[in-house]
């Protein structure tokens, strides 16, 4: 039962862990689609 | 019954682009000055391939008007039907500040078979898949009912599965299906989602099922590469497979053929996870980073080089793919093999919990009753004692 939970929150984690990173990283569909001239944020 | 259907399935993915190919003589355009014809239409809307080429470079020219500054002057020697064909047929000169490869593709011409592919066909048959999939497990459990642990329960427990072994377990059923649920939103939204609850409703749901989907995937590639690192051994086959597989199992009765850790079906079940579940990262990993990994052309190149679509009579398939194409196939691929493993996860899912007493405890607390293991896997029983047996002679 102990497992389950870990998984879950490690599934949390994961998740959030990849969105933060691959946003930081310049892979948002609004980095990787806007030209060098569009200033976002 | 499964891989029957997994072929048809598969044959048709490839039939596809070979029926798109398929050539007719070109059709007498005098009668309207080289225009298209009534008959055109009409093959066009019977669903038939039409011969573009009489239009696809018919674009105007943009030089050869005479100048703007001139009597009578044009504004240019394309009018707005060359354009829009030289859009359709991308010819046209385009520029844009969107960044990715196919951003100047705004029709694509050939896409209109994926679109109505993955309305038609790809819903319909995946969801006859899972939902008979389903009632076959029903009919099942009223035919043989609950398989019980036959002898005498001994109240002694053997440790089947170790905590790390059912962490990975646990993260790649729950990141599993969560994946197939996201994925369904995904793809039922607009015919089925939208008329039910608005466009309003149904784009919150989308956007955070499109999230959900994006970024759990990491959590299921990761629990395929644990899976496949801790239980590869275990997964080899053996000869008491055979044995096994003769038997049916003993499902039907004839006793308990002996097995190892895993025997033939859970290996069956091992390898499914780990070959479409692998399938179905690298698509999705194309589908992740769109037109940045494009994968099919390169696979239907060594298809072709191993001579695997022509034994099947599909000719040589289509190397030189268009980027959004290879995306179309991405789609398709990563929903076909989905629907495929889910099919084959759900029968996993019913026999490790309502299906088999004394299942369950392997992935829950990870120890079995002693009875059901002697029951299910009496040569991994075997070895584990003998380990101990001999770790207790040593010490
Ligand atoms: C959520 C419901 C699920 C339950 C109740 C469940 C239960 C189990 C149990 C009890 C075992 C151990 C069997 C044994 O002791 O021999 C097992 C093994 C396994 N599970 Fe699951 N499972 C679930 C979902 C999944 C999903 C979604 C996947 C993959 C996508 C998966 C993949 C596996 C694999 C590869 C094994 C090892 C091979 C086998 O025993 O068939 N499971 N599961």
């Amino acid at each position: 039962m102990r497992e389950i939970f870990l998984a879950f929150a490690a599934m949390a984690v994961i998740a959030f862990g990849a969105s933060y990173t691959l946003g930081e990283m310049g892979f948002s569909s609004q980095d990787q689609t806007t030209g060098g001239s569009v200033r976002l944020d | 019954m499964l891989r029957l259907f997994s072929v048809f399935l598969l044959a048709m993915f490839f039939a596809l682009p070979a029926y798109a190919q398929e050539a007719e003589p070109a059709p007498d355009r005098s009668a309207t000055g080289g225009a298209q014809t009534l008959e055109d239409i009409m093959r066009r809307q019977q669903g038939l391939e039409v011969d573009n080429s009489f239009r696809s470079s018919n674009t105007g020219n943009p030089t050869g008007g005479a100048s703007p500054t001139d009597q009578l002057g044009t504004l240019g020697g394309a009018s707005d039907p060359d354009l829009w064909r030289g859009l359709r047929f991308d010819s046209a000169d385009i520029t844009t500040q969107i960044q990715h490869p196919a951003a100047t593709v705004l029709i694509q011409d050939t896409g209109m078979w994926w679109l109505q592919f993955r309305e038609g066909p790809l819903t319909k048959y995946g969801f006859g898949l899972v939902l008979g999939t389903m009632a076959l497990l029903v009919l099942f459990y009223l035919i043989r009912g609950r398989i019980r642990i036959d002898g005498e329960k001994t109240g002694r427990k053997i440790l089947r599965f170790k905590s790390i072994e059912r962490f990975a377990h646990w993260l790649l059923a729950g990141s599993f299906i969560l994946l197939g649920l996201t994925g369904v939103i995904s793809l039922l939204g607009r015919n089925f989602l939208i008329p039910a609850l608005g466009p309003e409703g149904f784009s919150t749901i989308a956007i955070g099922a499109k999230w959900v989907h994006n970024n759990v995937s990491w959590a299921f590639m990761l629990a395929i590469v644990m899976i496949f690192v801790l239980w590869v051994v275990h997964n080899l086959p053996h000869r008491s497979d055979i044995n096994w597989l003769l038997k049916g199992g003993g499902i039907f009765g004839g006793g308990h053929p002996p097995a190892r850790k895993f025997n033939a079906g859970q290996k069956f079940i091992f390898w499914s996870v780990i070959i479409l579940g692998g399938s179905i990262s690298a698509s999705g990993l194309s589908l992740l980073f769109p037109f940045e990994l494009p994968m099919f052309a390169a696979t239907f190149e060594k298809l072709n080089q191993f001579g695997i679509p022509q034994l099947l009579g599909l000719g040589e398939l289509n190397t030189n793919l268009a980027p959004h194409t290879e995306m179309q196939y991405a789609q398709l691929w990563h929903a076909i093999v989905s629907f495929v493993l889910f099919a084959i996860v759900i029968a996993h899912i019913y026999i490790g919990s309502v299906g088999m007493e004394g299942a369950y405890d392997a992935m829950g607390s990870g120890e079995v009753e002693e009875q059901w293991a002697r029951e299910h896997h009496s040569l991994w029983v075997e070895e584990v004692k003998s380990k101990e047996a001999k770790a207790g002679g040593s010490s």
